[in-house]
């Protein structure tokens, strides 16, 4: 996975069969705790599939925390990465092309 | 001469039913009113893209494509035009589907004098009622905060007029970012306070014109928090008769911090310094597709044009469920919003402890919007 940037608080890959792998960059983020949380968030794709809702990205606005959150159709594995919400200092360009990346495969190969 | 005529359109495959609504509504509407007529859905789509309508009156019983189905064709086509549902079967199951496609009126065929009476004044009414030009309305529960929200986070351009006994105000937001406000004679943050902070009324969406000059720079995020924490320092007595101006600013209206800039000078945002992607974004007009506002315990409170009201239910109560989790697991803070971006539509569910919104919207063309 690529480097931390400013503003990015922890991440995770999560296998549909629960396989996680997470880090985190900033106090208070467990691993076992971003493990429970990709797993538990992905619970959402199913409700997103029943209310037709393609979506390619879905970003969760917590009150400090921003939750950018995907899944990739072909073999079901989520990414998840928590993002501090303000934006000066946020390479907000580095987190797109993380999502890119790893909707094109490429993330698969350095991770 | 000024002449105020407008059209209706007929869509029945009984040619018998469309001769006498043409002669009928001729008759009684003194001729303000011209009749179109088309036998099938297909003939009436052909005509409203060859000219506007005031009003569409469709059977809900033919061939090919019925009345429910054409209905579910204009919702997305044409959203605005209102649209009356004639049916000689008053069944349940038709009129609630028929409202549920976006149907506004669910009548029975007139048979009588009385009864086309009954539904000109239907066309009349609907017909005045779209010639603002936007939506009005007073919602109950859902607060002015909360329409602000959605009209932003849509990233929609609107002018909002806000009125009430003490005071009316105009809130002009363009792709989704607040850029001036006026009450009274108070404008930029103070005037957007002062609009925030009336304590009952009703509001105007409009469509969006040009305000004259730029007077909010903020993030609307800040102008709404600002403007409800203000709200609550004063609590609810923020009740003047006085009408609001410069001389006579309620007590609870913050100093303006904005300056007034004309739009087009360096500073201001203007079509020449927008972006390619400005750019590609002005030539798409936002569009509300659907709206559910739920209660806390995540009954639909209000629905306009969901189809999958369950569904959505379902959504939402997930959300009520796993975010407090999220929150107590990470130092996240209590959870806001989701919002869910597709290749042509956006998704966004809010969600406070009183109530929850979803909102979905799309981006079309803006020749396609104008029609």
């Amino acid at each position: 996975m690529h480097p931390a940037g400013d503003g990015f608080l922890a991440s995770g890959l999560c296998r549909p069969d629960e396989l996680t792998l997470t880090r985190v960059f900033a106090p208070g983020f467990s691993n076992e705790a971003i493990q429970q949380v990709m797993v538990r968030a992905a619970e959402i794709f199913p409700h997103m599939e029943r209310n037709r809702f393609s979506a390619r990205k879905s970003c969760w606005t917590f009150e400090n925390a921003l939750f950018h959150f995907s899944r990739r159709p072909e073999d079901g594995i989520c990414l998840g990465v928590f993002t501090c919400r303000e934006t000066e200092g946020f390479d907000a360009a580095l987190l797109d092309q993380l999502f890119e990346e790893f909707h094109t495969g490429n993330l698969r190969k350095t991770s | 001469m000024i002449t105020n005529r407008k059209t209706a359109l007929f869509i029945d495959d009984d040619e018998s039913f469309l001769e006498l609504a043409r002669r009928a509504v001729t008759h009684y509407t003194g001729a303000r009113w011209d009749v179109l007529t088309a036998p099938n859905a297909s003939g009436g789509l052909a005509l409203l893209d060859q000219q506007p309508v005031n009003a569409i009156l469709i059977d809900i019983h033919m061939p090919v494509m019925d009345g429910v189905q054409l209905l579910s064709v204009l919702q997305n086509r044409h959203p605005l035009l209102p649209k009356i549902m004639l049916t000689g079967d008053g069944s349940e199951s038709s009129r609630s589907g028929s409202l549920r496609n976006g149907a506004e009126l669910f009548l029975t065929k007139p048979e009588t004098r009385e009864g086309w009476r009954e539904v000109i004044a239907a066309m009349e009414h609907l017909a005045d009622a779209q010639a603002g030009d936007g939506f009005r309305g007073v919602l109950r529960k859902v607060g002015l905060q909360d329409i602000l929200q959605l009209t932003c986070l849509a990233r929609h351009s609107v002018v909002l007029r806000v009125r009430s006994q003490f005071a009316e105000g105009l809130v002009y937001v363009e792709d989704g970012r607040i850029i001036h406000a006026q009450c009274g004679d108070l404008t930029g943050e103070e005037g957007f306070n002062a609009i925030m902070a009336l304590p009952r009324g009703e509001f105007d969406l409009q469509p969006f014109a040009p305000p004259p000059v730029q007077s909010i720079y903020q993030q609307w995020e800040f102008l709404v928090m600002e403007a409800a924490r203000k709200r609550d320092e004063i609590g609810e007595a923020p009740a003047t008769s006085a009408p609001v101006s410069k001389g006579h600013t309620p007590a609870h209206t913050p100093v303006a911090r904005g300056k007034e800039v004309a739009i087009g000078v360096p500073n201001a945002r203007s079509p020449s310094a927008a972006s390619a992607a400005d750019r590609v974004n002005r030539a798409l007009q936002p569009r509300v597709d659907e709206l559910l506002v739920f209660s806390p315990d995540g009954q639909v409170l209000h629905e306009w044009q969901s189809g999958a009201p369950s569904a959505r239910m379902e959504l939402i109560a997930f959300l009520r469920e796993l975010t407090p989790r999220i929150a107590e697991a990470l130092p996240v803070g209590p959870f806001d919003r989701l919002e869910i971006e597709a290749d042509r539509s956006r998704v966004i569910a809010i969600l406070k402890p009183e109530r929850a919104l979803l909102v979905r919207t799309s981006r079309i063309p803006v020749e396609a919007a104008s029609r």
